[in-house]
């Protein structure tokens, strides 16, 4: 479950005008049809994942001594692992675990990288340079070693997880910031809001931020689905969640051993890490076709 | 009583092989009510005069010298703090592209107020303010174009908008950069007229830049000709367009087609192109392109005289010119 570093977002899309009878964001979203299939996919594990909180099934830590490796029936709808522990409650639970790495990390990544890349590309000049040299060397290590490495420095348990994820995010966010201030920095109503007299400060979050927040928000949806993919890669290798905590990845993992005789051991973790990847990509097709001006509204 | 002085001032730009003089020593002033135009070509300096003015001189570029002030405050001797209280507080400028100088994202209103809210009006005023600024500018209906997002509105309503948010201060100076170029004709006549009615209703001192002599002679009081970063000519707009003083600004007034010539054949042209910036000659900037040029035009350069009407950088009097370009 390694990966390459992913490409940033790739067109750089100026945000869209919201008007008088033009329906609004999230409405723009569900009438996008792969917009659509993502938030019922993810609204779907949001759900699963809210439940398993408040415990309706089973319990994801209690052992059946009596069904171990028992295969999907009445009583466990997803069947049993290897310790006779409930697999539906406990890719429940690996959901939760999953989405709650994956929003923090992103959210961190976000408002730091986001903001960074924002004031360098606005202010230019040595703050530029230094971040601009920042970037490029956390953009050197591929992204699951160096998230590997964090963790490793930083030790066990989901938050630190989520800041090695965050920090191997953040030179995306910084980049992808970065290039569309550029453009909006020299627009002419930025240049107007100086002839003005606006403060730097006053053009930079009234005229610059909402200008370039559409490039962004792309890249949100995008980012939340590496993150889920590199935290279930961490919980693999035995660096994310700790058993017998569970974990997408750490069931993948242990499934290894079994799956040739108990299939379901791997194939309901290791889905429900595709329905969320998938489903958060559609969301991010669906985001830039929404922000997108040239999309013909129907 | 001069609103706009400017007083012998210098601007550089730092390139590689060192500082570039762009603006070499320009005086100008401008009277409350009067409408100056500065005309020139491309890389004359002439919008580097007027964001030495705002105080907005690209990256790597400053002032060298010189001062200017604005009713007898020198803008120069400002902290940069001070100095944006003046930008749009009590200088303001329109710009070329109405299209693109309006936030995409920001009703048309809400942009006008926060010009307003930036110096310090409060909400409520500011709002009131806005309308009245709209309605000024010769917009119907002004709550309803206060709503819109600027690509609900047409080049010519933008400009009117660029206009309002300009003139909501209230400044004592306006720095017109080529309004009317982006517009259809009709509509140029219209913003002029309509900077003309602003004009005379708050005493407004204008400096019109411009490449378009037909726009300056219907809108300028005086006009000043700026060639390689200094002024050519500066004369009243009658005197100019009846007898210029400086070969300049004759060929420039050649070169423009008139609609009443019936002589067939390619219009007059100025041969040789502007000079470089790096190497500039020691004498006569114009003089490798002149047509009245005499013996001692390339040796040192002309310093402004008074002829006739005008203030003009030339050794050449009127009197003593051929009379191939004298026709202007």
């Amino acid at each position: 479950m390694t990966q390459e570093m992913p490409p940033a977002a790739a067109a750089v899309v100026p945000a869209a005008p919201r008007t008088a009878g033009q329906p609004s964001l999230p409405r723009r979203i569900l009438a996008d049809r792969n917009g659509l299939i993502g938030v019922v996919l993810i609204g779907a594990l949001a759900l699963i994942a809210l439940a398993s909180l408040v415990h309706l099934g089973q319990d994801p830590l209690a052992q059946h001594q009596s069904g171990q490796l028992a295969g999907p029936s009445g009583a466990h709808w997803l069947g049993t692992d290897q310790f006779g522990r409930d697999i539906a409650a406990r890719v429940a639970a690996g959901i939760f675990a999953s989405l709650r790495v994956a929003l923090v990390s992103v959210a961190l990544a976000t408002v730091i990288g986001g903001l960074l890349g924002v004031l360098s590309g606005f202010a230019g000049g040595i703050l530029d340079a230094v971040v601009g040299r920042l970037t490029d060397v956390l953009f050197a290590f591929p992204a699951t070693l160096l998230a590997l490495a964090l963790v490793a420095a930083l030790g066990h348990g989901w938050f630190n997880t989520a800041v090695a994820i965050a920090v191997v995010y953040t030179p995306i966010f910084v980049r992808v910031a970065r290039g569309p201030v550029l453009t909006v920095r020299e627009s002419e109503y930025v240049r107007a809001g100086r002839v003005l007299g606006f403060s730097r400060s006053r053009l930079l979050f009234r005229h610059v931020l909402p200008n370039v927040s559409a490039p962004i928000a792309v890249q949100v949806a995008l980012a939340l689905s590496w993150a889920i993919l590199t935290e279930a890669g961490l919980s693999f290798l035995g660096l994310g969640t700790q058993p017998p905590n569970p974990s997408l990845g750490l069931m993948v993992a242990d499934s290894r051993n079994f799956f040739p005789d108990a299939w379901w051991t791997l194939l309901f973790p290791a889905l429900a890490v595709v329905v969320a990847v998938v489903g958060l990509n559609l969301i991010g097709d669906g985001l830039r076709n929404a922000l997108d001006p040239r999309t013909v509204r129907r | 009583m001069s609103v706009l002085e400017i007083v012998d001032l210098h601007a550089v730009v730092a390139t590689d092989g060192g500082e570039l003089p762009v603006v070499r020593g320009i005086s100008l002033s401008i009277d409350a009510g009067e409408i100056v135009g500065l005309v020139g070509e491309s890389g004359s300096g002439k919008s580097f005069t007027a964001l030495s003015v705002l105080g907005l001189l690209p990256d790597g570029a400053r002032v060298s010298g010189g001062r200017i002030l604005v009713d007898g405050e020198d803008l120069l001797s400002l902290r940069a703090a001070e100095r944006r209280t003046r930008r749009g507080g009590t200088v303001a400028m329109i710009y070329q592209d109405p299209m693109t100088a309006l936030n995409p994202l920001m009703t048309v209103g809400a942009q006008i107020a926060e010009g307003l809210r930036a110096h310090g009006v409060d909400g409520a005023e500011a709002k009131k303010r806005t309308l009245a600024a709209i309605e000024e500018v010769g917009l119907p209906r002004p709550e309803r174009i206060a709503r819109s997002y600027p690509h609900r509105l047409s080049g010519g309503q933008r400009q009117r908008v660029v206009i309002a948010s300009a003139l909501a201060l209230r400044p004592k100076v306006l720095i017109a950069d080529e309004p009317t170029t982006a517009l259809d004709v009709t509509i140029q006549q219209q913003i002029l007229a309509l900077v003309d009615e602003l004009r005379v209703a708050h005493d407004l001192a204008v400096l019109w830049i411009t490449h378009d002599l037909g726009v300056v002679a219907r809108i300028a009081n005086r006009v000043a000709v700026m060639y390689a970063g200094r002024i050519a000519e500066a004369a009243p707009t009658r005197s100019l367009f009846a007898a210029p003083q400086h070969p300049y600004s004759a060929a420039l007034l050649a070169s423009i087609p008139s609609p009443t010539d019936t002589v067939r054949g390619p219009l007059p042209q100025i041969g040789g192109a502007p000079p470089d910036l790096t190497a500039l000659p020691p004498g006569c900037p114009f003089e490798p392109r002149c047509a009245q040029r005499e013996p001692g035009c390339a040796a040192t350069e002309p310093d402004p005289v008074h002829r006739g009407d005008a203030d003009t950088a030339c050794f050449v009097p009127r009197e003593r010119w051929t009379t191939a370009e004298e026709a202007g």
